[in-house]
């Protein structure tokens, strides 16, 4: 800049040019050199303005040249130096944590994210999403405090969950939306995405793009690749317990599920199975480059109550191959039960009995898992259905109010209830189990009056659904010759999405129809489950309460509404809010939540409004959360990686949309987008040099018009 | 160059020895009887009478005396038989220019050629005047046809201080209204002021039934502006100096002068007045050729004023 001091010289120059020597003559013919100066000056004046219009050019320019940090500041103009909102979206998902020379991708993504904040610009502003399954804008708004950016880098941490692509880019744009609003004089936007740009993640830029399109017209973009050369990596896909009704002294198979993403084979893979934080059992397996294997530990669950399970590789077994170790484990809250107690309701003498019956055969060599306790109907508001697995309401005529809503409760707090129809339901009565102000519709079927007396069979709807898909191949069975003489007409709610027909009369009327009510689930027989139910003619409505299939069916049926559903409640993926009932009626005043690192927090106890449910929202972690009240355990969980993230493949530079470049984030060069390599002053200077080189040109034409 | 060999060097002088000034007016006289009298019988001074002689005019017939005596008598007039040329020398300030090319300034030049041309009168026995001017007539020496009358113009002349602006215009007006006899006015000037009052002046000798000869004298300079650098123009005659880029304003300049030439010879062709330009670089004597020259071609061309 100094040297336009050199400018400084201009008028002595100018000076010593006027005064330079010039000849002298007397002259008498001055009135005609005065005509011709003056017809001269209206002939030129043009030509004089357009130099002179040149040559302040030239002075105009080189003055904003010199300018341009002061209108950098004042934002008049826009180049590749204005005052920039520069948006740093850092990849968190688990597989940045993938390690090489002793460094995680998310180590390398925030040593680059620092770069870029360190090479900004005076005036620059600065926002920072952190970015998994939700992305967070870290700082709120955008700061140009670079102390502040680089903490909030530093701030971030590894995380267990899978990286949304979308969610990322709605949160870019919420804070583009920001800086518009909060800080105005912005108006470049650069958005770098760092990331190790794994493909599962990845290919949702091409699946949807309008997100992208609106972000590509309001900024630029560019993705900077933290990723390694790691490609190998083996994961517990899966975890799971069979039977899902646990229960105790029952033999289970806990299977697990083994994933290798990556060219090489594995073998002698050490699996180790934890049952509460011990090692019971292991085994070793062979797995194939991108191949599955399923490794099973028969085990015997010797109490009851939660139990954790967890499957893990064992490191040695692996060793560095392995390129991330975050998805070597697996858990599982297990529910064992002593026995499922079953409370079936009898709407009349003698109408639950054939249905206990089948639950608990009387012979010794019966399954006696599940213990039925035959009761009356009138028992029903004074019992604590929370201490059945199942309630089963048997040809009952109506329900009080106070009954619906015991039941409703009940269920919607994930109890199980089948309700068997027959001659004594009331459908108008029955309809007070229908939409409760507190807890919705529980029926989701309209009960209509009872078909005409005939002769019905079943239609098992191709075993399509788990009830009666143990009866596929078996139609000897019996399921197909029970005689139906009546039934009760039954309509699916159309509201009810989640209803399912599983199974059908030839009719085609609903025969069983089964659905899902808050935590619980809820079924509805057309037929009684007795033969007491009589037609008017005196024939039995069915023969199904004899018939082969019927113990299999009911049995089936208690076990899908029992199910495992307390495994899906106890067993969540990484994000997924755990959700545990909480009786209102105890005394606590805050929850203590233990996290899978060991380290505990508090919740506050659930209220009236809460309907008595404890929700624990922030499941950011893998492992095991355990919560307790008063030191009183409540309900453990098993939050697990959702493992889309284990495949490290990346995604193809030519698969991104064309508004993303990708670029290593090793590159230690400043990182700029693709913009011209001329800032403003350049542009100015480049103009200056042109219009110098044409000055002289131009006053030697317009000369030798003048002579 | 105060003498007249001074203005008449040798060479010249040997060119004018052939050149007759043929005047196309027509002069009463009596040494050549090259000229006719511009006058048929009236506006002459009535000097004697003469005895009647068989073969006389009859329109000078003095019928007043025969009227009183019965004696036919003829009137005898003081008539100009001799061609008078006067020479108006214009001796401004401007006349002093010369630039560094040329040997003589234009004042050097016009006394110059003012004296060949009173050479050539005299040579012809006829008889010459001298004026000069400036803002107005400066010095006016009467006509005379003596040789040794050439000395005492080229002294006047020689005494012309040139210090003051030009008026053409009024100095012809004031001539115009001095000179008693009709004769040839040659006007030596370089014209360079207002054209308009030029014409006019010219036009006043005309109506005083002169022959007007008007020969412009330019410096080459002041014809070709031949100047490159940046020069100082100091103006001559009171007028302001001019900083100017000769190269830039030469075409306009040429253009305004040919413009004022052209005025005046379109205005002289209408008064029927005998222009040339002449350059100082032009040889004296190829000048006065060309002038003369021009004269008799034109000869056919006037009409004479009754």
């Amino acid at each position: 800049m100094l040297v336009w001091l050199a400018a400084a010289a201009l008028p002595w120059l100018i000076h010593r040019w006027k005064r330079r020597p010039h000849r002298t003559t007397t002259w008498a013919a001055v009135e005609l050199l005065l005509v011709a100066m003056r017809e001269r000056s209206r002939r030129v004046r043009f030509q004089q303005w357009l130099l002179i219009a040149l040559r302040t050019a030239i002075l105009a320019l080189v003055a904003l040249a010199a300018a341009e940090p002061a209108l950098r500041q004042g934002t008049l103009v826009s180049g590749r130096n204005a005052p920039t909102h520069l948006v740093l979206v850092i990849d968190q998902s688990y597989s940045m944590s993938c390690r090489q020379q002793d460094v995680s991708r998310l180590q390398r993504a925030k040593a680059h994210a620092r770069r870029l904040v360190e090479g900004c610009d005076s005036g620059d502003a600065i926002s920072v999403i952190g970015w998994s399954q939700a992305a967070d804008n870290v700082l709120g708004r955008p700061t140009t405090d670079v102390s502040l950016a680089l903490s909030a880098i530093d701030g971030l941490l590894q995380t267990h969950a899978n990286a949304d692509l979308l969610g990322a880019v709605r949160a870019v744009l919420a804070a583009l939306d920001r800086a518009e609003n909060e800080v105005p004089h912005l108006t470049e936007h650069q958005v770098v995405f760092i990331s190790d740009l794994g493909r599962n993640t990845w290919k949702e830029a091409s699946a949807d793009r309008t997100a992208l399109a609106e972000l590509t017209a309001r900024a630029s973009l560019a993705v900077a690749d933290a990723g390694d050369d790691h490609r190998d990596n083996v994961a517990i896909a899966n975890l799971s317990v069979d039977p899902a009704i646990v229960l105790r002294q029952r033999e289970v198979v806990l299977a697990a599920t083994l994933r290798g993403f990556g060219e090489r084979d594995w073998a002698g893979i050490m699996i180790e199975l934890l049952v509460d934080g011990r090692q019971v059992q292991s085994q070793r397996v062979d797995l194939s480059a991108n191949g599955e294997a399923t490794v099973r530990f028969p085990y015997r669950f010797v109490d009851q109550g939660q139990h954790t399970v967890q499957v893990s590789i064992a490191s040695d077994s692996i060793g560095d191959a392995d390129g991330l170790p975050l998805d070597n484990h697996r858990w599982l809250v297990v529910d064992v039960r002593p026995q499922l107690r079953v409370a079936c309701f009898a709407g009349k003498p003698g109408a639950a009995d054939d249905v206990a019956r089948a639950l608990a055969p009387a012979s010794a060599e019966a399954d006696q898992t599940v213990r039925p306790e035959v009761l009356s109907i009138s028992r029903l508001s004074e019992l604590d259905l929370s201490d059945y697995d199942a309630a089963l309401l048997c040809n009952a005529a109506d329900l009080n109010p106070r009954e619906a809503a015991h039941v409703a409760r009940y269920v919607y707090h994930g109890g199980a209830l089948a309700i068997l129809l027959g001659e004594q339901t009331s459908a108008e009565r029955l309809h007070r189990l229908g939409p409760e102000k507190d807890f919705g519709d529980l029926l989701p079927v309209e009960i209509g009056p009872p078909a005409e007396v005939g002769n019905y069979r079943f239609d098992p709807l191709d075993y399509r659904h788990p009830i009666v898909s143990p009866f596929r191949g078996r139609e000897s069975s019996g399921l197909l010759s029970v005689a139906v003489a009546q039934y009760v007409g039954l309509r699916v709610k159309a509201e009810h999405l989640s209803a399912e027909t599983a199974l059908a009369f030839d009719t085609g009327d609903p025969a069983l129809v089964v659905d899902r009510y808050g935590l619980g689930r809820v079924a509805v027989l057309a037929i009684p489950g007795s033969l007491a139910a009589r037609t008017a003619e005196g024939r039995p409505w069915s023969t199904f309460p004899v018939s082969p299939s019927f113990l299999p069916i009911v049995r089936e049926l208690v076990t899908y509404l029992v199910g495992d559903r307390r495994l899906e409640e106890r067993n969540l993926l990484v994000g997924q809010p755990a959700v545990s009932p909480w009786n209102v009626s105890r005394r606590a005043t805050e929850i203590d939540v233990r996290l899978p690192d060991g380290s505990s927090r508090g919740l506050p106890s659930p209220g009236a409004e809460d309907q008595g449910q404890v929700v624990l929202a922030d499941t950011a972690t893998s492992g095991i959360y355990t919560l307790s009240a008063a030191e009183e355990p409540i309900a453990r969980f098993a939050v697990n990686l959702d493992t889309r993230e284990s495949d490290l493949t990346t995604v193809d530079s030519a698969d991104l949309p064309d508004a993303l470049t990708a670029r290593s984030a090793d590159s230690s060069e400043p990182f700029r987008l693709a913009t011209t390599n001329f800032s403003f002053a350049s542009s100015l200077l480049v103009a200056v040099a042109i219009l110098l080189l044409l000055e002289p040109a131009i006053a030697g034409w317009l000369g030798r018009r003048w002579q | 160059m105060t003498t007249t060999a001074a203005y008449l060097d040798p060479e010249t002088l040997a060119q004018l020895q052939g050149l007759e000034l043929r005047a196309r007016s027509i002069v009463d006289g009596y040494q050549t009887g090259l000229h006719r009298s511009l006058y048929r019988g009236h506006s002459v001074e009535f000097t004697e009478h003469r005895e009647y002689t068989p073969g006389d005019d009859l329109r000078y017939v003095d019928w007043k005396v025969f009227g009183k005596t019965d004696k036919v008598y003829l009137k005898q007039f003081e008539a100009e038989t001799n061609l008078v040329c006067y020479l108006l020398l214009d001796v401004s300030e401007s006349m002093r220019y010369q630039s560094e090319t040329s040997a003589l300034s234009k004042l050097e030049y016009g006394q110059c050629l003012a004296t060949a041309l009173a050479h050539v009168v005299l040579r012809q026995r006829d008889r010459v005047s001298l004026a000069t001017f400036d803002e107005g007539v400066r010095e006016l020496v009467p006509e005379s046809g003596n040789p040794a009358h050439l000395r005492q113009l080229v002294h006047v002349m020689a005494q012309a201080s040139a210090t003051r602006k030009s008026n053409i215009g009024k100095a012809l007006h004031e001539a115009s209204q001095r000179l008693q006899r009709r004769g040839v006015v040659v006007v030596l000037s370089d014209l360079l002021g207002d054209a308009k009052s030029l014409l006019l002046g010219l036009k006043h000798l005309r109506y005083q039934r002169h022959e007007v000869i008007l020969l412009q004298l330019l410096d080459p300079a002041e014809v070709d502006f031949p100047f490159g650098s940046t020069t100082l123009f100091q103006g001559l005659e009171a007028l302001p100096d001019v900083l100017a880029e000769p190269r830039g304003v030469r075409q306009a300049y040429l253009a305004a002068l040919s413009e004022f030439l052209e005025r005046i010879e379109a205005g002289c062709r209408a008064l029927q007045v005998d222009y040339h330009l002449v350059q100082t670089d032009e040889a004296i004597d190829l000048a006065l050729r060309r002038v003369l020259r021009g004269r008799k071609a034109e000869g056919g061309r006037w009409k004479r004023e009754e």
